[in-house]
């Protein structure tokens, strides 16, 4: 009882005490405080950096792709039902896409997909601009241009399918999502990137429908078509029905330029949409269309010899999503007996179409990864900045663990006589040590819950204090939406970190005071007590 | 007094400290009885042992050599702990300068060494009579008053009023007091031997170490200490 009781006692009177808390307190608040923002940081970039994989993917590395991709998956997809939810092929190249009507080409990574498997296979659809708004509108089969039209009274009237989109989707919306697509504005009133903007002009024009001559659609990466603002939102500068020119470089099954590199198709296509995987490096490059155009274009269709053999098609990935399971690492973990599975009929598959191609090595060289694999590298190198911080950060905390420990060595030797008292009223040696260890705890109690309290207030409140900071000096603006893809500073403090912190806290500071415990507990009370 | 009825039986102690490279032989084979009920008086001159031999009498100091038996069970012959419970529950000290915990009041320092003997638990379900006692305590060395006070705020005697309330607190079988008026006044000495005086009137076994032939003479019996060794009368000049 004495102990718990010494331990209060000199909490409350031992003001030296007071500058062991506040260590502790300032160190688990920044820890909190780092550990929240970076572990927030991975999550998202975690979250994002699986873009548009699927849950496995299957490729070779190679451009010109592999073949007889869709017979394996019409295998699997008939063979393996209660695990393989959808499997699409992916056709992934380099073009060059120009803009017209400002003279803008830019280099582009080519994005093949079959819109709805592929919308099925990932969150694709979520990360799309006008999509969001006008839910089941987007397309990337060839068709003409949206035109508005005006009622009687003026009013902007949609084209109907978009008309009903819209409305469909301001059922389901929430209020907040309601004024975001306004402050966006994306409803009737012609937003930037529904209509044309030459026949919102057109002052005759009464009756909605569609303009100019069919052409494929292109949903284009959001960073490649629109400025990202300091304050992370997006200014777009085309509008849906924007005429865009692709130019491709197809590549015989051998790898080498068809034609001899003298034939590179263009093709023009009508801006759908744009995407938005929060992957800068994603978003500033890709361009999606459609599979089977995409891959007519570069000449990975089937084809007959002049023999009359056939040559097949190719893609160069093969998405696969596996069935969801109760929670996400149940379902990662079946996505890895899955990729097992695949591996082995992947196998005999292979084995049996080797005959009937020209390149056996593309089908050899196909690996099947979770998309946290094909990923690593860049989950890796925010997961160890994430370690590095923390270990940098931890180090710092020695500082607070070494000046318990000082401040505990003063408190034993000014309390040196009062150790002798305790042990001459029957304290005994581990009783008087664990004083001072249930004193360093409680410090590192209350420290802990000072600091987390404060940590937790900080997190929470980190991108008022930013705007706060940037009002009073825009160079004080820590975190550029520009440079991280993400618009405000991660704040989420989970409650895990805030119970390892607090735990580590407590053993700290315990740590901390431990010589000083032994110091006490070695303490000879006859010594002690000699000298006033 | 027959051995039979000692309480205390120190047997050929001895007690050595080093001083540097000197060793300085404090006790030297020193052997002395303390009767139960009894008031003994050990004198002796500055630096002749007296405090290290009420030390080891009462378990807070160890002896190089012979033994100390109380209720002929040997103090050294267990453990750490058995010698801790000694102190807390068999002997109650009183020091000549009192030492009191600054932090702790008047009640919180006399009920030390009862938390010190009991565990959260058992604190809880005997604080209550724990502390009824301590108030009587308290009341019986003249504080009750002063209940609340931090030694700072108290006279000296007061002060040693409270560490005699504290030596008081588990009713200890033996207290052992080490120059309980060395630091008082003539008066304020007074009033503490006639405080222990009525103590062991009441029954309460006392050692009481002092330089002071005046204070030894409260005691029934006085030992001297010399060259680390007893030569002994007793105060009526009985020889032990």
């Amino acid at each position: 009882m004495y102990k718990l009781f010494l331990c209060l006692r000199y909490l409350r009177k031992r003001r030296i005490a007071f500058f062991a808390i506040a260590a502790v307190w300032l160190c688990t608040a920044m820890v909190l405080i780092v550990i929240s923002v970076m572990g927030g940081f991975l999550d998202m970039v975690k979250a994002r950096s699986r873009g548009l994989l699927g849950d496995l993917i299957m490729e070779n590395g190679a451009l010109q792709g592999f073949p007889f991709y869709q017979e394996f998956i019409d295998q699997i997809k008939k063979e393996m039902p209660d695990r393989i939810e959808e499997a699409t092929p992916v056709i992934v190249n380099y073009g060059l896409l120009r803009f017209p009507s400002s003279n803008i080409t830019k280099p582009v990574q080519v994005v093949g997909i079959r819109f709805e498997e592929t919308c099925r296979v990932n969150d694709f659809r979520k990360g799309l601009f006008l999509e969001r708004y006008y839910p089941g509108t987007d397309s990337l089969a060839p068709e003409k241009i949206p035109a508005f039209g005006l009622d009687a009274s003026g009013e902007i009237v949609l084209p109907p399918e978009f008309q009903t989109a819209y409305e469909r989707w301001l059922k389901t919306a929430t209020p907040a999502e309601k004024a975001e697509a306004q402050r966006q504005r994306t409803g009737p009133y012609p937003g930037p990137g529904l209509f044309y903007p030459a026949h919102y002009l057109e002052p005759n024009r009464t009756q909605p429908g569609w303009l100019g001559d069919p052409e494929p659609g292109l949903i284009v990466g959001v960073d490649v078509c629109a400025k990202r603002l300091p304050n992370g939102e997006y200014e777009r500068y085309y509008q849906r029905g924007y005429k865009l020119l692709l130019t491709l470089l197809p590549l015989t099954p051998r790898g080498t330029l068809a034609g001899g590199g003298t034939s590179a198709p263009t093709i023009a296509f009508h801006l759908v949409d744009d995407s938005c995987t929060g992957v800068y490096d994603i978003d500033s490059v890709s361009v999606y269309g459609d599979f089977d155009i995409i891959q007519n274009a570069l000449l990975m269709g089937e084809t007959k010899r002049e023999d009359g053999t056939r040559i097949p098609p190719r893609a160069t990935q093969v998405q696969i999503k596996v069935r969801e399971q109760a929670t996400a690492e149940k379902t990662h973990d079946f996505a890895i007996e899955t990729r097992k599975l695949l591996q082995d009929r992947w196998t005999n598959f292979m084995e049996a179409h080797l005959d009937q191609t020209t390149e056996p090595t593309l089908l050899s060289e196909v690996e099947i990864r979770t998309w946290e694999e094909k990923q690593a590298k860049f989950i890796m190198a925010v997961e160890k900045e994430k370690i590095l911080v923390t270990i940098l950060f931890c180090i710092i905390s020695l500082v607070a663990v070494l000046l318990v420990g000082c401040i505990f060595y003063m408190i034993v030797q000014q309390k040196t006589r009062d150790i002798g008292i305790v042990k001459s009223v029957g304290a005994t040696w581990h009783g008087v040590a664990s004083i001072f260890l249930a004193y360093g705890a409680a410090v590192g109690v209350v420290g802990g819950i000072l600091g987390l309290i404060c940590g937790a207030v900080f997190v929470h409140y980190i991108n008022d204090i930013q705007d706060l900071l940037t009002k009073l000096n825009p160079n004080l603006q820590v975190w550029s939406p520009e440079v991280y893809t993400f618009s405000r500073i991660p704040n989420d403090v989970k409650p895990w970190d805030v119970g390892a912190i607090f735990v580590v806290a407590i053993l700290a500071s315990m740590t901390g005071s431990l010589i000083a415990a032994v110091k006490a507990a070695r303490v000879w009370p006859v010594e002690a007590l000699r000298y006033e | 007094m027959s051995e039979r009825d000692a309480l205390i039986r120190v047997q050929s102690v001895q007690k050595t400290y080093l001083l540097g490279r000197y060793r300085l032989h404090v006790l030297r084979g020193c052997s002395v009885t303390v009767g139960d009920g009894e008031f003994l008086a050990i004198m002796g001159a500055s630096g002749s042992g007296k405090s290290t031999l009420l030390h080891i009498m009462g378990a807070l100091d160890t002896p190089d050599k012979g033994k100390v038996l109380f209720e002929d069970h040997d103090v050294f012959a267990g453990s750490a702990a058995a010698r801790d419970r000694l102190r807390n529950q068999t002997f109650g000290f009183v020091f000549q300068f009192y030492h009191l915990l600054p932090e702790l009041n008047v009640l919180e320092n006399v009920l030390l060494p009862a938390m010190v003997g009991s565990s959260i638990a058992g604190w809880f379900s005997r604080k209550a009579d724990v502390t009824a006692y301590a108030r009587k305590v308290i009341e019986q060395v003249g504080l009750k008053d002063r209940i609340r006070h931090r030694p700072n705020e108290l006279s000296g005697g007061e002060r040693q009023r409270v560490a005699i309330g504290r030596a008081l607190i588990n009713r200890p079988r033996v207290l052992l007091a080490d120059e309980p008026t060395g630091n008082l006044d003539t008066a304020t000495g007074r009033e503490i031997l006639s405080l222990l005086t009525r103590l062991n009137e009441e029954g309460q076994t006392i050692v009481m170490v002092t330089h002071d032939a005046q204070v030894a003479a409260a005691a029934h019996r006085v030992v001297n200490l010399v060259d680390g060794q007893i030569r002994t009368r007793n105060a009526a000049g009985t020889r032990d």
